[in-house]
């Protein structure tokens, strides 16, 4: 299983490069732009997430509002439909038409992106920290490649 | 490992009137009127996606992407939206909780 395994900055948290694009059949008149971002690995985030700044690079485009609770309310927040590729240590695993939701966080860390529970818990996915480090294993290919492509 | 530097921001964003804005315009209609229909839906359709035109939920399907190629198929990309069948909020962590302040 495609892994990759890490020093953890305790400033930075547990990161990982991934890479947002928008699906084909979602937007066959855009230029297809991939946009790679660090991440942080987020065992509390129930959805992957995306900076509003890196839907906006990739040129993903909303379809549904979904309501999001954050420290003192609850509002509604953007879903994007994308391609996720996440960059291991010697692979790239791809998750096509994956559900990804906007929110706004500081621009002065490193993460434009959270990786969050519905990938770490997808199949034999595994995550890990242990003695200063940590590891990331995810399962390849990933039942969502197989989704069919729209002419 | 060295940082990869982020892209430069793409600079030919979505034209007015563009597939995108009719598509924001469906989005934000189809919201407001999923959260007054919600708890009419039967509890069986949790978990299930409801494709929406003009503020009425016209199908109901088990994925997100036969909602897409359902709406693109029967009303044309940017006049339709769809909307997760869903009775809690999405919740992000602590880490997003408490993002703006680090």
């Amino acid at each position: 299983m495609p892994c990759i395994s890490s020093k953890l900055d305790p400033i930075e948290g547990p990161l990982v490069r991934i890479g947002i694009s928008s699906p084909d059949i979602l937007l066959p008149e855009s230029p297809h732009k991939a946009v790679t971002v660090w991440a942080l690995i987020d065992t509390g985030a129930d959805l992957t997430s995306i900076f509003a700044s890196v839907a906006e690079k990739a040129n993903v485009l909303s379809l549904e509002k979904r309501d999001m609770v954050s420290a003192n309310h609850t509002r509604a927040a953007n879903i994007y439909i994308v391609n996720l590729q996440v960059h291991l240590a010697d692979s790239i695993v791809e998750l096509h038409a994956l559900e990804v939701m906007e929110f706004a966080g500081a621009e002065r860390r490193k993460c434009r992106a959270l990786l969050g529970r519905d990938v770490l818990c997808m199949g034999s996915n595994s995550f890990s920290m242990a003695n200063g480090r940590y590891e990331l294993c995810l399962e390849a290919p990933l039942a969502r490649a197989s989704l069919p492509k729209l002419k | 490992m060295p940082l990869s530097q982020p892209p430069v921001l793409h600079q030919d964003p979505w034209p007015k009137d563009s597939v995108a804005q009719r598509t924001a315009e469906q989005v934000s209609l189809n919201y407001e009127a999923f959260r007054k229909i919600l708890p009419t839906l039967p509890p069986e359709h949790l978990g299930k996606f409801a494709l929406m035109k003009d503020g009425a939920v016209v199908d109901i399907f088990d994925v997100a992407m036969g909602a897409y190629i359902a709406g693109k198929e029967r009303f044309g990309l940017g006049n339709f939206s769809m909307q997760k069948i869903i009775d809690r909020p999405v919740d992000l962590g602590y880490f997003s909780h408490a993002m703006h302040q680090l």
